[in-house]
């Protein structure tokens, strides 16, 4: 991943929590997280996704997460969001990002969500 | 795509933009400036409300942004709104990644007129 992003990978209870951590999920970034994410998605389609760690997200960062939970639903499984920051909070909440997703305050009642 | 959209020159001319700011163009440059903040949260509202197949999350999106866009003189930018804005539901996901392309490529655009010196 960039230096911008990077993606740390945990395999627990079987789900893989995704952490985001970094400056952006932007259109500088959006294309790898993409490509990474459908290798982790095919082995196991379950995902939490952790953004707290996370500082900025643009819309070609929100493409990828509608991309993400398509090939996760497509496989089976499901995206579940977790330790959303304030600042990325306010765009979900604008664009009603809960109609797609479920959002969890803390990682492990995301993970128990499954 | 419509042939016009390849061509940097429609992604931004804000000849009109800097026109009606009374040629004033720190004026000009404070209305992209605004644009760059609010317009990314419109897409991701059209794309969000595409996804959710809620036709006027994406009609009002596209309704938006194709104003905003088309004061800035984002004219290629416009039109796809206008198109999505016609039919929110039959625009498919392919086009909607494209449009989001666009929209970062006018971004792009804009960026670099804002640092272009005086």
């Amino acid at each position: 991943m960039s230096e911008k992003l990077r993606v740390d990978l945990e395999r627990k209870a079987g789900v893989n929590i995704l952490r985001l951590v970094g400056a952006a999920l932007d259109v500088s970034t959006a294309p790898e997280f993409k490509t990474d994410c459908a290798m982790i998605v095919q082995e196991n389609p379950r995902i939490v996704l952790n953004l707290q760690k996370l500082d900025f997200l643009d819309s070609s960062g929100v493409g990828a997460l509608l991309s993400l939970l398509r090939h996760a639903k497509t496989g089976g499984g499901d995206v579940r969001i977790c330790c959303v920051p304030e600042n990325i909070r306010a765009l979900f909440e604008l664009v009603r990002i809960n109609r797609l997703f479920d959002v969890f305050e803390a990682e492990d009642d995301a993970v128990r969500s499954f | 795509m419509a042939k016009s959209l390849e061509d940097p020159k429609n992604l931004l001319d804000p000849r009109d933009l800097i026109e009606n700011c009374g040629n004033k163009r720190e004026l000009a440059h404070r209305v992209l400036r605004a644009y760059l903040r609010v317009s990314p949260a419109l897409v991701s509202r059209i794309l969000t409300g595409a996804e959710a197949s809620d036709a006027d999350e994406v009609r009002i999106g596209a309704h938006t942004l194709r104003g905003s866009s088309a004061t800035i003189g984002a004219k290629a930018l416009a039109d796809l709104c206008k198109r999505i804005e016609s039919a929110p539901l039959a625009t498919s996901r392919e086009e909607l990644m494209l449009f989001n392309e666009h929209f970062d490529l006018t971004v792009g655009e804009i960026q670099r007129y804002l640092e272009e010196p005086a």
